[in-house]
């Protein structure tokens, strides 16, 4: 029995009832990842126009000792990339990541090397995640190899031996039987080699975990083994996680604290409870919405869906970033209409300036323009609007009959723009620490009060993108 | 490093293909042959025989005109007798226009065609196979410089390259000693065989691009696996990564590759030689470009016989390369997913 | 021939059918005698974990099976009262409107597809053809079920006219596209009703330049092409985000009820089951383990893997401190491995003696006709005294 390696989980342990609650391990500011694309020699060469993929804009993020941060979102919302941003597993392109106070980005390469003794990472895809050359052993201690622990083993026993012992107890305490040491990845269930990628990242007594999609691949029964384990693993060994997922109810189940990230942006933090019960944001809702729960009382539950897809990361829409499928999404002051004949004005406005309307469609044959106006009034629900509204619909239809698209959009923009639009929104606290980047709680706006700086810097700089891509 | 699975892959597949035992097979003979050449060999390949040159393999005779000039009636007159040329069973493969023994030549010739092919591919694969993991576990600029220097070298034909190369180095041939005659095991055999040196690097630098870009492929994908970067979040440093996690999961297509390159190399060697490039007298490819001249009179095993040497082990290598393929390729992922 | 007692409201019934692969490891037992139905205008729900066989099954049903599978036992009854005139005085089984499509010849069932039985897949991406514009690929459907509907039936294929020689001089012939204006119309419409906006226009884009909501939709609009009686959607929206999902799911019951297409609904989410379906099977192992009607399954599942599956899954607005998993492993297949009695006994909580031995199933259960379940609970409490595992907890998780 190898006392330096109980003596490791024996620390472990000693952390966790140390933990002290409230301070903050990690603590992201304004963090950004930004892919360029086209930036090969070639491209160079012939001059191409290097262009952005904003995978993460502008990210702030508090994650404290000893809880569960949940990181939700859709897919290509940017939550992995933050994810393994925050370990340097990628390197920013913006913002600062600290870790227990020292920011990550300036680390020399010793501290590095302690960095990755403390902060671990455990993936989503059971099958790519462990190397399919290297026996089980080999795999959960190879962190111990790389930094060359343990450092010291009682006398008769080999460095080696100490670190299959360690490796061995590990492996039970994931719920593995420590015989399968020898064998490889390929022999075990998805389930399984999730428990070894855990034992892998515990290896080395991290005391803050990323867990990336840890239990998506898997069955729902062994789903549940996986949740009760990374449970009573934090417990045992006071454990920071930050939980990136897609599945709201198993969220809702294991985190403390919820971020809901859209587009590259965080539209939403607070405590579960909060967020689950009452979200402030529209996405959030629309999202705990969208979930198909596992009752008779969902039988034939129609949600009212978001409706499109996501935008491209590559040209994200000015202002908020949800204001594309949003529907709350705010008209200005003057504009007196309901929620759904609004989208549909600013959805033909959109289509307007985008110049891909197809005016001919409208035109059949020889219609003349009432024909013409009509079949777009139509196509695009515009019906029903009243006074000024409806005089400047008609104004811009008039315009697009001359066959004038920019024209018309202009027109309709002068009128119809949204604040969500135009401004980038700043995160407010809706109370109880819930904060949220939506317009619609401007008016009970107190201003979080941490962080009111980095909000600011930020919102400036969201303002940028904001005015170039509606000038283009 | 190989895996139980593996083996079990590479015997079953074995196992099942007729072909993959044929390849085997020829193979096995070839390298045999090439290693035990003094004993397997019924002559000495270099010696002439001027006495019983362009004999027929066995089983074919030849017919020769012979032309005799006589003095008849104090004319000269040009006589033309039909003389039949019969196969002798000492030269089974028949002899070349100085009459040494076909069969020990090819046998010889294989010594020299399998040395280059496997130094060769070696050579190759040591220069490309660093480069190509670099390049893609790197990618930027590194990566497109290379990789464009890597097309370049691609569209240039690999005959004229190597030609320009030992035009500008010489023909550097290193005699080895035999080590069967040195120890005195036989006699009568050649004491020293000749290494083509420059040859041996002129095909290596003519298809290390092969190997640097699957390399580089194979790189690139893995680089993005996840127990890469679960590696990286351990600490592991690039080196590492690169010996420990990629190398190991990309050197399937890397051997089948090589399996493929020794057979082309085998070829690219062929053609040195039968232009006259690679210094050596005794290979498959010089016995074909000497017997050339022959093939218009009908003297047809002097090129033929080394030709099909160099078809049979070209087969036998590339059906190997296919077996190896067919085993390896399933994966090593992908396996037990299902269930 | 088995008398299959069937009501008028029963479009399929699949009767004891199993299929099984022949694999160099051996025998997997991918369905093992599996019965169902599916009637008029509704949504059966197929749940499963991973391998237990619940794809399968929906292939078997349209005879889709690929080597090294076969199905080898089993009937499945379709209720065609035309076809099952023209096969009643053949060696076919025909039962009044109802015929057993394993017993008719293969030309037949494969002219089913499509315009019977259509089919939805997980990965829109991989099932549409990424060099072929996306109207042109639903067109073609439209176009084949035209063109077969065209011929008389009778034993004919429907597919005729899409041979060979008709495909070749296609090619050859600039001018001749396979597919017909009308078809490209048809097609335009699909994409509408399917809620595709500017269908005509996005009828002319690449699979690629759709997202994955977008190309799932036009994956249905091509499963619509043949109006078929019987829509199977396996796993139709696993591979999409949340918000795209709802999306999908409230157009898949729109269509159902709009079309009164029958909808086979499979997938491993007990959350889209309870949403869409109005009877659910649980598949384990290759069995259906419990059946009936939604509230049945749900509100009182017999089966102890129906309540562990139930209670695997976190509660989105209750957040229990602790799930109750389902201990060990899903099951092999192989025959070899598969034991004598209940497939599930070796992670069962509630495992008895009995479940050693074969289980029947029983039916009418918890008062509701429907509702049958294949466990021994059925007919006899828990008794911990004859349990097979100690404190009813199953084996340890390593233990394969």
């Amino acid at each position: 029995m190898s006392e330096t390696d109980t003596g490791r989980i024996g620390d472990g342990a000693q952390a966790g009832t140390d933990t002290v609650a409230g301070e903050t391990l990690v603590r992201v500011r304004g963090l950004e990842k930004y892919y360029y694309e086209n930036d090969t020699i070639v491209d160079t060469l012939l001059g191409r126009e290097t262009e952005s993929v904003k995978a993460v804009d502008g990210i702030d993020l508090d994650i404290e000792r000893g809880e569960t941060l949940g990181l939700v979102g859709e897919s290509g919302c940017g939550k992995s990339t933050t994810g393994e941003t925050l370990l340097r597993l990628r390197e920013p392109t913006g913002g600062t990541v600290e870790f227990d106070g020292r920011d990550v980005a300036e680390f020399s390469d010793t501290e590095l090397t302690e960095f990755r003794e403390r902060a671990q990472i455990v993936f989503q895809d059971p099958f790519s995640s462990l190397d399919p050359r290297m026996t089980i052993g080999d795999i959960v201690t190879e962190g111990l190899t790389i930094h060359g622990l343990p450092e010291e083993t009682p006398p008769d026993t080999s460095r080696q031996a100490a670190r299959r012992q360690r490796a061995e107890e590990l492996l039970e305490r994931v719920g593995l039987s420590a015989d399968q040491i020898d064998r490889y990845p390929h022999e075990f269930s998805g389930g399984q080699r999730q428990r070894i990628g855990i034992a892998r990242a515990l290896a080395l007594d991290p005391e803050f975990v990323v867990l990336d999609e840890p239990v998506s691949a898997l069955d729902v029964s062994v789903q549940a083994q996986i949740l009760n384990l990374l449970d009573d693993l934090q417990d045992e060994y006071g454990l920071t996680y930050l939980f990136i997922a897609h599945d709201l109810s198993v969220v809702r189940h294991i985190c403390d604290r919820v971020a809901v990230m859209y587009l590259g942006e965080v539209v939403e933090r607070g405590d579960t409870d909060d967020i689950f019960t009452a979200p402030s944001h529209p996405y959030t809702e629309a999202l705990l919405e969208s979930v198909p729960r596992a009752d008779t009382s969902e039988q034939g539950r129609r949600v009212d869906p978001l409706s499109g897809d996501v935008p491209s990361p590559r040209n994200p829409p000015s202002g908020c970033r949800f204001r594309t499928r949003c529907p709350e999404i705010i008209p200005p002051a003057g504009v007196d209409t309901d929620q759904a004949l609004y989208r549909n004005v600013v959805t033909l406005r959109d289509r307007l300036e985008r110049g891909e309307f197809g005016t001919e469609r409208f035109r059949d044959g020889e219609n003349d323009d009432e024909a013409f106006k009509q079949s777009v009034r139509e196509e695009f629900g515009v019906d029903g609007l009243s006074g000024a509204d409806a005089d400047t619909v008609e104004d811009a239809l008039e315009v697009l009959a001359n066959g004038r698209e920019a024209d018309a959009a202009q027109r309709l923009t002068d009128r119809f723009e949204s604040v969500c639009e135009t401004d980038a929104p700043a995160d407010h606290d809706c109370g109880g620490g819930q904060i949220a980047a939506c317009h619609l709680h401007r008016d009970d706006s107190r201003e979080p009060a941490p962080d009111a700086n980095e909000t600011a810097i930020e919102s400036a700089f969201d303002d940028t993108p904001a005015d170039l891509s509606d000038d283009a | 490093m190989v895996s139980r699975r593996v083996i079990q892959n590479l015997t079953s597949e074995f196992r099942d293909s007729f072909l993959a035992k044929l390849g085997v097979a020829l193979v096995v003979v070839v390298v045999l042959v090439a290693i035990f050449a003094p004993f397997v060999a019924p002559h000495n390949p270099t010696q002439q025989n001027l006495d019983a040159s362009q004999l027929p393999p066995l089983g074919f005779t030849q017919v020769e005109q012979k032309t005799t000039s006589e003095m008849v009636d104090g004319e000269l007159q040009t006589v033309t007798v039909n003389e039949t040329v019969e196969a002798k069973l000492e030269h089974p493969l028949g002899t070349d226009g100085l009459g040494r023994d076909m069969l020990s030549r090819v046998i010889y010739g294989a010594r020299t065609s399998l040395i280059v092919g496997v130094l060769g591919t070696l050579f190759a694969a040591f220069v490309g196979v660093p480069v190509g993991l670099i390049a893609g576990y790197y990618r930027g600029r590194v990566d497109d410089a290379l990789m464009r220097f890597a097309d370049v070298s691609l569209a240039f034909p690999s005959l004229v390259l190597a030609i320009a190369l030992i035009g500008l180095w010489g023909r550097a041939s290193v005699p080895v000693p035999d080590p069967f005659v040195a120890l005195g095991l036989v006699s009568g055999m050649p004491e020293t065989f000749v290494l083509p040196g420059t040859v041996v690097v002129v095909v290596g630098i003519v298809n290390w691009v092969w190997f640097a870009r699957i390399a580089r492929g194979e790189a690139l994908s893995l680089r993005d696996q996840e127990y890469v970067k679960a590696a990286k979040a351990l600490g592991a440093n690039d080196s590492r990564v690169v010996l420990r996690h990629v190398f190991p999961n990309a050197i399937t297509p890397i051997i089948v590759l090589a399996t493929v390159q020794v057979a082309a190399i085998i070829l690219l060697e062929s053609s040195l030689s039968f232009l006259g490039f690679s210094g050596t007298t005794l290979s498959w490819g010089f016995d074909i470009s000497q017997g050339r001249d022959y093939i218009s009179s009908g003297q047809w095993w002097i090129a033929g016989m080394p030709g099909l040497a160099i078809m049979i082990s070209v087969i036998g290598i590339n059906l190997i390369g296919d077996w190896l393929r067919d085993a390896l390729d399933p994966g090593i992922e992908g396996e037990g997913g299902g269930a | 021939m088995t008398d299959p007692d069937l009501d008028d409201d029963v479009l399929v019934a699949v009767r004891d059918l199993s299929t099984r692969f022949f694999t160099e490891e051996g025998q997997v037992n991918a369905v093992e005698s599996v019965s169902f139905e599916i009637r008029d205008n509704e949504v059966l729900g197929i749940v499963g974990e991973s391998g237990s066989g619940k794809s399968v099954t929906a292939l078997s049903i349209i005879d889709l099976v690929e080597s090294p599978g076969r199905i080898t036992q089993g009937e499945v009854w379709y209720r065609d009262a035309e076809l099952a005139e023209e096969f009643r005085d053949t060696n076919a089984s025909v039962v009044g409107d109802h015929l057993d499509l394993r017993t008719v010849p293969e030309r037949v069932r494969g002219s089913l597809r499509g315009s019977s039985f259509s089919t939805i897949f997980q990965d829109p991406m991989s099932s549409l053809n990424p060099s072929v514009t996306v109207g042109e690929q639903i067109a073609e459907a439209v176009e084949v079920q035209r063109r077969a509907s065209a011929n008389p039936r009778r034993t004919r294929s429907r597919t005729a006219g899409y041979g060979l020689g008709q495909m070749i001089v296609d090619a050859v012939v600039p001018s001749r596209s396979y597919t017909s204006e009308e078809s490209h119309a048809r097609a335009v419409e699909l994409l509408e009703q399917v809620g595709i906006p500017d269908p005509a226009d996005r009828a002319e884009e690449y699979p690629h330049q759709f997202s994955g909501g977008m190309l799932q939709r036009a994956m249905i609009a091509q499963a619509l092409a043949g109006e078929p009686d019987v829509l199977i959607a396996d796993e139709p929206t696993t591979a999409l985000d949340v918000t795209i999902q709802a999306q999908i799911l409230d157009l898949l019951r729109d269509l159902q009820t709009e079309e009164g297409t029958s909808v086979v609904m499979i997938t491993h989410d007990l959350g889209v089951i309870a949403r869409m379906c109005d009877r659910v099977g649980v598949m384990y192992a290759g069995e259906i383990v419990e059946r009936g009607r939604l509230e049945d399954v749900f509100d009182a599942p017999v089966h102890p893997y129906t309540q562990g599956l139930l209670g695997s899954i976190p509660d989105l607005e209750d957040p229990a401190p602790r799930l109750q998993p389902i201990e060990g492993n899903v099951p092999s297949l192989l025959d070899s491995e598969m034991p004598e009695g209940c497939y599930f006994a070796d992670r069962c909580p509630k495992a008895m003696q009995d479940c050693l031995e074969p289980i029947a199933e029983y039916d009418a259960q918890s008062g509701s006709p429907e509702h049958a379940v294949q466990c021994v609970l059925a007919r006899q409490e828990f008794d911990p005294a004859l349990a097979l595992h100690e404190d009813g907890d199953a084996e340890v998780v390593a233990d394969e």
